[in-house]
């Protein structure tokens, strides 16, 4: 299994984009009002550093997995209980992405389909996916719908051009300040986090070489089109509204009206996001599964997809309503714990040990 | 095993779908809403359906395009389940495009009712919002109009004809009521008494921050108002020349506004400047205007007295104290950190605000005579 550079690219961009743009601009809003698109950059560039954190920190054991070199770095105890954490974080991303997207064709398309019907059948494709084709089917999945996903962005954002009034911007920077910009931040930040799971991606790159730069470009367009996103949809509903809107961007392009007749194109929002959804929910199930294959000791990965597909399901089952996946969790859970924890605490504790190690025993690096 | 595969995916496609399967046959499509209040305090709600029967087709319609249906209850959609009880099709509002609202309804407050047409997904934010002044909203909803064949589209359309943009109406109500600055406002029609002309735009409707109907504008005061505003594509303003007996009728398109605000010492200071483009369609003085100091004559007579004119509106909004100009909003703009102290009781503030009218309009264009053809050479003054 081989991915090439454009394929990461396409990855990172499609897994980044979609929920980030839906879901962090209402959260950002309510902190930050009219000055979130200040909140967006700053965030863009904190993910950038997560960005570098995990690749720097990948390539230097370029050939493993982040479960192997935990344990090549903290030897296999200890770098198997670290993984624990992550084992957490691999099942709870799982389920609260396949609760969002089943969530989402649920209030938009059929609200009268179950939701686990919905569920099940968005992962049966997955499963397809993952056990047939494995990271090279989704990658190439990614490189098929990513310049989808873009051309669908940038259209609805040209489309809404008309009825944007910059003055809504404004007073910038008076009314939030930097508590609140910096408040604003979070939850982009929270989204950001889940570039930490292509520790698992980076060892089977065909050029390792170009990792560093393939995520970030794919980092960076992202907060660029979240960035865009904020504005746009604070010079459309103003600087209260979004804070109270479900996905003011969704919202934004059912209020798409050109010349009276491109109208209703809310319908391509939904297929992008499907498309996003389905690549997200492929890659984090690939990693889950063969991350704990390797952890576990499992020689075939693919047995594990039986395991730990019902698990998902249940527990994606739990939220007991919509809001709950994207916003209590978040704060509760992700942002107290898995953020400062999984994605910034211990990848940079396996750095100090990987650089302390590498100087004082330089032989024994391979 | 991958032969099961191909079957399971298969199968999947046999048992899903059906569940929110909705054919356009079983549906009764709702153009426009009407809502009232009852005596005992319970809503009563008006559907206007298409007739699918007599839509589109070339032929002799065999009835009305339209009916109405209506329905009482303690909510918008308790009142819609009890107005689907006379429908034998299931109701869809996805393309209900207008929203009439009572006048007993519009002073009792419109907070509750609001909801609705934001939270359910099928509805769109693109709708106009009408407050229905005179007559009962189920009555207006009986007229029928002649020009359209859906009555319900008279009201977006008349809206449109009057160059306000009908589909921002709601969204715009719901940003000034959620804002700390603006008291927002509605369109109002009326019955009008001649049957076969139907209905009328009649005005604006003011509404303070519990959005409680406070007062209405007529409609050219209404018109001065929505300018200030910027949402307003055109007006016409009528000049009297001193010197001369006739009107000369001036259509002022590309309207602009600019509020500009100082704050000295506790004491505001608005100065809003209007700015059009002039075409001047009917004189009936004796003035020459193939002369360009007649033309700019006109011009200063026109600034002045819609200056004068726009002041005294100013003035009765200041009176009840709802900023529907967006005075608050510039303020807010423009001195971000002193309106923090000022908004608490922004009312006030606005009611004593000294605000200047200053009208800036280019008569550019004078039509295709320059004297009134009709005048004696005797009479035409150069």
């Amino acid at each position: 299994m081989r991915i090439s550079g454009r394929q990461l690219f396409w990855l990172v961009f499609s897994i980044e984009i979609v929920l980030t743009m839906l879901y962090s601009v209402p959260a950002a809003v309510k902190e930050a009002s009219q000055d979130a698109w200040i909140s967006m950059i700053v965030a863009g560039i904190i993910g950038l550093g997560f960005v570098l954190l995990a690749v720097k920190l990948s390539m230097r054991y370029p050939q493993q997995t982040f479960v192997q070199y935990s344990q090549t770095i903290l030897g296999k105890w200890a770098g198997r209980i670290i993984i624990v954490p992550y084992f957490i974080m691999w099942m709870y991303l799982n389920s609260m992405a396949l609760r969002n997207s089943a969530d989402f064709v649920y209030l938009t398309l059929f609200t009268k389909t179950p939701l686990y019907v919905i569920m099940i059948t968005l992962m049966i494709l997955v499963v397809y996916v993952v056990f047939t084709g494995g990271l090279v089917g989704i990658a190439r999945c990614g490189e098929l719908m990513g310049p989808i996903i873009l051309v669908v962005i940038i259209g609805t954002c040209l489309l809404s051009l008309n009825h944007l009034d910059w003055h809504r911007l404004t007073p910038v920077f008076a009314d939030s300040g930097w508590t609140g910009i910096m408040r604003g931040t979070i939850p982009a930040l929270a989204f950001y986090g889940d570039i930490i799971i292509f520790t698992m991606i980076y060892a089977f790159m065909s050029k390792p070489k170009q990792a560093l730069s393939r995520t970030m470009w794919g980092m960076t367009l992202s907060a660029v089109f979240v960035f865009i996103a904020t504005l746009m949809v604070i010079m459309t509903f103003g600087p209260i509204l979004p804070g109270r809107m479900w996905a003011p961007f969704f919202g934004m392009t059912r209020f798409i009206s050109v010349l009276g007749f491109i109208q209703n194109v809310d319908i391509l929002v939904v297929v992008i996001w499907l498309f996003s959804a389905f690549i997200k929910l492929s890659l984090f199930l690939f990693v889950t599964v063969y991350g704990t294959a390797q952890w576990l000791n499992i020689k075939n990965w693919r047995r594990l997809i039986w395991v730990l597909v019902p698990l998902i399901l249940v527990l994606a089952l739990l939220p007991q309503n919509a809001t709950a996946p994207v916003k209590e969790y978040v704060e509760q859970f992700w942002i107290p714990y898995v953020i400062p924890i999984n994605v910034i605490g211990i990848p940079l504790l396996l750095m100090l040990i990987s650089i302390i190690r590498s100087k004082i025993m330089p032989a024994k690096r391979s | 095993m991958k032969r099961l595969w191909l079957i399971l995916i298969l199968l999947l496609f046999l048992t899903t779908g059906c569940w929110d399967r909705r054919e356009l046959n079983d549906q009764a499509l709702i153009f426009a809403w009407g809502m009232d209040l009852n005596e005992d305090g319970s809503y009563h709600a008006t559907a206007q359906f298409a007739n699918p029967h007599s839509l589109g087709s070339s032929e002799e319609s065999t009835g009305k395009a339209s009916f109405s249906v209506s329905g009482d209850g303690n909510s918008v959609y308790e009142a819609a389940k009890d107005l689907q009880a006379k429908v034998s099709r299931a109701w869809f509002a996805g393309h209900r495009r207008v929203i009439l609202i009572g006048e007993k309804l519009a002073k009792d407050g419109l907070a509750n009712i609001l909801d609705e047409y934001s939270r359910n997904p099928i509805v769109r934010l693109r709708t106009d919002i009408l407050i229905v002044k005179g007559s009962s909203v189920e009555d207006i909803l009986e007229v029928s109009y002649p020009l359209e064949q859906l009555p319900a589209n008279a009201f977006f359309r008349i809206h449109e004809a009057a160059d306000m943009n009908p589909d921002l109406t709601l969204l715009h109500f719901i940003m000034a009521n959620a804002s700390d600055e603006n008291c927002p406002i509605l369109p109002v029609v009326t019955v009008h008494a001649n049957p076969d002309v139907g209905l009328q735009l009649w005005g604006t409707a003011i509404f303070n921050k519990d959005t409680k109907l406070v007062d209405y504008l007529p409609l050219k005061k209404g018109n001065l108002a929505q300018w200030i505003k910027g949402q307003l594509g055109s007006t016409i303003g009528t000049v009297k020349i001193p010197s001369e007996e006739g009107d000369i009728v001036v259509e002022i398109n590309h309207l602009s506004a600019n509020i500009q605000t100082l704050i000295v010492e506790k004491n505001i200071q608005v100065h809003v400047t209007l700015g059009g483009k002039g075409i001047l369609r009917e004189s009936n003085t004796h003035l020459d205007l193939s002369h360009s100091r007649n033309v700019v004559m006109v011009q200063e007579y026109l600034n002045e007295q819609t200056a004068t004119e726009v002041k005294r509106v100013v003035k009765e909004i200041q009176k009840l104290g709802t900023d529907i100009l967006g005075v608050g909003q510039s303020i807010h703009r423009q001195h971000p950190y002193q309106w923090k102290g000022l908004k608490e009781e922004w009312s006030q503030h606005f009611q004593q605000a000294k605000i200047e009218i200053e009208v800036k309009i280019d008569l550019e264009e004078t039509g295709m005579t320059g004297p009134s053809l009709i005048q004696k050479k005797s009479e035409v003054n150069s």
